[in-house]
């Protein structure tokens, strides 16, 4: 039982790692929060779910059609609300704003495509139960845990080895450091926001595919949890953000397990909370980054 | 006569004070700076609390609403105290996860009513007509209907109570906690270092925009009889926010401007509401991009108090920005 | 003796920002704060206004220790100071940044503001009298109703100096206060100072404009990567050959 719970709570939690990786890989370079991530989050669904039932593509392309897809919209976004904003000394709290901005817009615009009612995927995989005798796990369980812990070992691998990867981390830790490098800060945050929202893209297929309903508002209370996850796992940290996701996961896996299955929505934000008392840096921070 | 005075239209008037309200209580919070979004958790807390109270308890709505406010004010306390020594953003994320929290305990605790939400709150229109009826104008004064007066009545007290609120604004402004305040907006290193205690003033903000939304809340739900966990989602928390952006958040008249026009927007645009969101997202993206400081700033009302001084000067001295800069 | 640094250090996770510091501030006197850029000059005053706590030693002010004290405290205690990169309130006026300033000096409660009450508007006619008279010793007092950020920059410097005495200090510290002034401005800006120190306040002056320091200071205390290298007046400074190696002859370029 203990097990099981446990299993369950890491596929659960390895997408909001995934969905938080995209809020900290944008906190770290440009130091703002993107409220737009969780819409994104929910386009990539829905585009993946066209791509399935429409064009009956397999789910992998599916998956790829919705990171591009993401990606784009991640492209937009900081093309019209992100790069404006650096343009002109503004106080922190403006992106902050222009991007819930964006993230109301894309609510609305999905419930004016979509339709307001909850789709989901066709089945796909048998109903069969993987046993391993402690546990017992579905294949669909298996395909999401697989992708996400497979996306974020090869962003890891790609940020620590590649060039870009590289420009990236330079960046986020000083940005006019870099800038003084020779590093591209335009074009790394341009890929950092795509690169983001990608990942956002697919996260949004995996939690459509994991709770078997995609629908417009989708997007709010995944972002929120992801938001949860940033301050746990501190601001900008991607291994923070990593944990931070699998644990959140487990949470709410346990306290829906054991009796509080109505306030499983509440369970991030009263880890939060907590954690706000005990620890501001958040679970991985350093003392000190939390000041100011 | 009687087509003005339609009920219809006389909500709408009553919704207009109530938004002017939430305009304040965020302006509060940002004349430091920062930013919250738990706005609309706090309307719910004050909202529930002041409902709960007249139909449970039966405590009279006056002596409720206050109560609701208080109530919003010791919440804001748990989310306050930790983030305001922290960076801003630290404040906005847990304040928009405050206002979750509000809502999925609402819709699950039984007292709330779950999803259903609260109905046959006491309204004050319909206790204002009790009252007059006992006087002995149950039929109407005049040309007026009972119920007609009896929201004229309401309304008049609402007045009354954001001439307060502004009043209080403006007097808050030019004090010396209003300074700090400012100071604090501009650069908060700066002001710590300048003798000013930071970290008191901004959680002294955040209570103060709190007490005033938890107060908009329970106004709000004696008007309507009827309060539900989805009246006070983040789609509520981003209007109110929307208020300061639009209108401009270093005066008071800003936020005052901004909720005015976006009470009655909707009014207007109600041929395409299935678009508003997304105008209202628009609104945003495009105001930061090109007038991050809202549509009403320091120098407008300087221009505008130098070019109208004479009508100003006319009328009340008291609640006008003074010519040596209005903030 | 009003301020006392007792084996003061810094370390920013591992690296020695300031490393065993000590020196005495005297009443009414101006110290010189000399040393190369990143000798932990700025880092020295971010410790003495609390924004950094010390990682050990001991900062004293009327011999009570300050460290971990929060900085408006230190403030309050009577240590006010201005930054390097300006840090005005820019969206309210001249006047009223040097009202601000004056916070802890002034009493009125959230009450007593709102129905202004006799005290609370004696206490404001004053502060605005002493506001305007401040303004005055810095030399502008005609721009009171001008915005911070509309200011030029060298009136910028000084409405922070300003700003900086509303707080009654008895040790203004100056963070490079003639960074981007012309010879004139650093000739006013040295009787300022001068007037200052005539007010008996100390004062504590990080500087690169070497003729400025050696004819401003009674004291020089030189830095060079964290570790003060030599201490005393300018005359004894100048003589000293660590000095001359470490810092002014690289300077001359």
């Amino acid at each position: 039982m203990l097990w099981q719970q446990v299993v369950n709570g890491l596929t659960l939690g390895s997408t909001y790692a995934l969905i938080a990786l995209g809020y900290t890989l944008i906190f770290g370079v440009l130091n703002i929060v993107n409220m737009a991530h969780g819409e994104i989050f929910m386009f990539g669904a829905f585009v993946a779910l066209m791509l399935v039932t429409t064009f009956k593509v397999n789910l992998l392309v599916a998956m790829a059609g919705a990171a591009l897809a993401g990606a784009v919209l991640g492209y937009l976004l900081e093309v019209t609300a992100l790069r404006p904003l650096r343009k002109r000394a503004v106080s922190h709290m403006a992106p902050l704003i222009s991007t819930i901005g964006v993230s109301i817009f894309l609510e609305s615009l999905a419930l004016n495509l979509f339709g307001a009612q909850s789709q989901s995927f066709p089945p796909m995989f048998s109903g069969k139960l993987l046993d391993f005798g402690l546990f017992q796990i579905s294949v669909i369980q298996v395909v999401i845990l697989a992708i996400s812990v497979g996306l974020m070992l090869v962003l890891k691998f790609w940020l620590d080895r590649t060039k870009m990867g590289k420009s990236i981390r330079a960046t986020s830790e000083n940005i006019d450091t870099a800038a003084i490098l020779g590093v591209n800060t335009q074009r790394v945050i341009t890929i950092t926001v795509m690169l983001a929202s990608g990942l956002g893209a697919v996260a949004g297929v995996l939690v459509g595919l994991a709770f078997n309903a995609v629908e417009p508002t989708m997007g709010i209370p995944m972002g929120f949890k992801g938001l949860a996850v940033l301050i746990l796992g501190g601001l900008g940290n991607i291994t923070g953000a990593m944990v931070g996701g699998l644990l959140l996961g487990i949470a709410e896996v346990f306290s829906v397990a054991y009796g509080a299955s109505s306030y499983r929505e509440a369970v991030a934000f009263g880890l939060i909370m907590v954690l706000l008392f005990l620890r501001p840096q958040g679970l991985f921070g350093s003392p000190g980054n939390g000041g100011r | 006569m009687d087509s003005l005075l339609n009920p219809y239209y006389l909500q709408i008037v009553m919704f207009v004070m109530i938004n002017a309200m939430l305009g304040i209580s965020i302006y509060l919070t940002l004349a430091t700076g920062q930013l919250s979004l738990g706005n609309a958790g706090f309307m719910s807390v004050g909202a529930y609390t002041s409902a709960l109270l007249t139909l449970k308890v039966g405590v009279p709505i006056f002596l409720a609403v206050p109560a609701g406010g208080i109530a919003a004010c010791l919440l804001a306390a748990v989310i306050g105290v930790p983030t305001t020594r922290m960076q801003g953003l630290y404040l906005a994320i847990a304040t928009l996860g405050f206002g979750e929290v509000v809502r999925v305990v609402a819709l699950n605790l039984k007292v709330t009513n779950g999803a259903l939400g609260l109905s046959g709150i006491p309204s004050m229109s319909v206790m204002t007509g009790k009252g007059l009826s006992e006087l002995g104008l149950g039929s109407g004064v005049g040309i007026l209907s009972a119920q007609q007066l009896s929201n004229i009545i309401v309304i008049v007290v609402l007045a009354l109570m954001l001439a307060c609120l502004v009043f209080f604004a403006l007097r808050l402004s030019k004090s010396r906690m209003g300074r700090a305040f400012a100071a604090i907006k501009a650069d908060e290193q700066a002001a710590e270092v300048s003798g000013i205690n930071t970290t008191y003033y901004k959680l002294v903000a955040f209570f103060m925009g709190a007490f005033v939304a938890g107060l908009a809340g329970a106004l709000a739900a004696h008007i309507t009889f009827y309060i539900g966990p989805q009246d006070f989602s983040y789609h509520k928390a981003v209007e109110i926010l929307l208020f300061a952006v639009l209108g401009g958040s270093n005066v008071v008249w800003g936020p005052l401007l901004g909720s005015f026009i976006l009470t009655l927007l909707p009014e207007v645009l109600r041929p395409v509401a299935e678009f508003r969101e997304m105008i209202y997202g628009a609104i945003l993206v495009i105001m930061m991009t090109f007038r991050p400081e809202g549509l009403l700033k320091e120098g407008t009302i300087r221009f505008l108090w130098a070019k109208f001084n004479w009508r100003a000067k006319a009328e009340d001295d008291n609640s006008q920005p003074e010519p040596e800069g209005g903030r | 003796m009003i301020l006392a640094l007792e084996n003061v250090s810094k370390n920013f996770g591992g690296l020695a920002a300031l490393s065993d510091i000590s020196f005495n501030v005297n009443a009414g006197e101006i110290v010189g704060v000399i040393g190369p850029n990143g000798a932990g000059k700025t880092t020295l005053f971010n410790l003495i206004t609390g924004v950094f706590s010390p990682s050990s030693g001991t900062i004293r002010y009327r011999d009570k220790a300050v460290n971990g004290l929060k900085p408006h405290k230190i403030t309050e205690l009577g240590v006010a100071r201005t930054f390097q990169n300006i840090r005005l309130f820019g969206h309210i006026s001249a006047l009223e940044n040097v009202m601000a300033g004056a916070h802890c000096r002034i009493k009125a409660n959230l009450w007593q503001g709102l129905w202004r009450t006799k005290v609370e508007r004696k206490e404001e006619r004053e502060l605005r009298q002493k506001a305007k008279t401040l303004l005055q010793l810095v030399g502008i007092a005609d721009e009171e109703n001008t915005l911070a950020a509309s200011l030029p920059y060298g009136k910028q410097r000084r409405l922070e100096i300003a700003r900086a005495l509303a707080a009654e200090p008895e040790v203004v510290l100056l963070d490079e206060p003639a960074a981007g002034m012309n010879e004139s401005e650093t000739e006013d800006l040295h009787g300022l100072i001068k007037e200052i120190q005539k007010l008996g306040k100390a004062v504590v002056l990080i500087e690169h404009d070497m003729n400025l320091m050696m004819n401003l200071c009674d004291r020089l205390v030189v830095l060079n990567f964290g570790k003060k290298i030599s201490e005393g007046t300018p005359d004894v400074v100048r003589e000293n050959a660590e000095v001359i190696e470490a810092y002014l002859g690289k300077e001359e370029e």
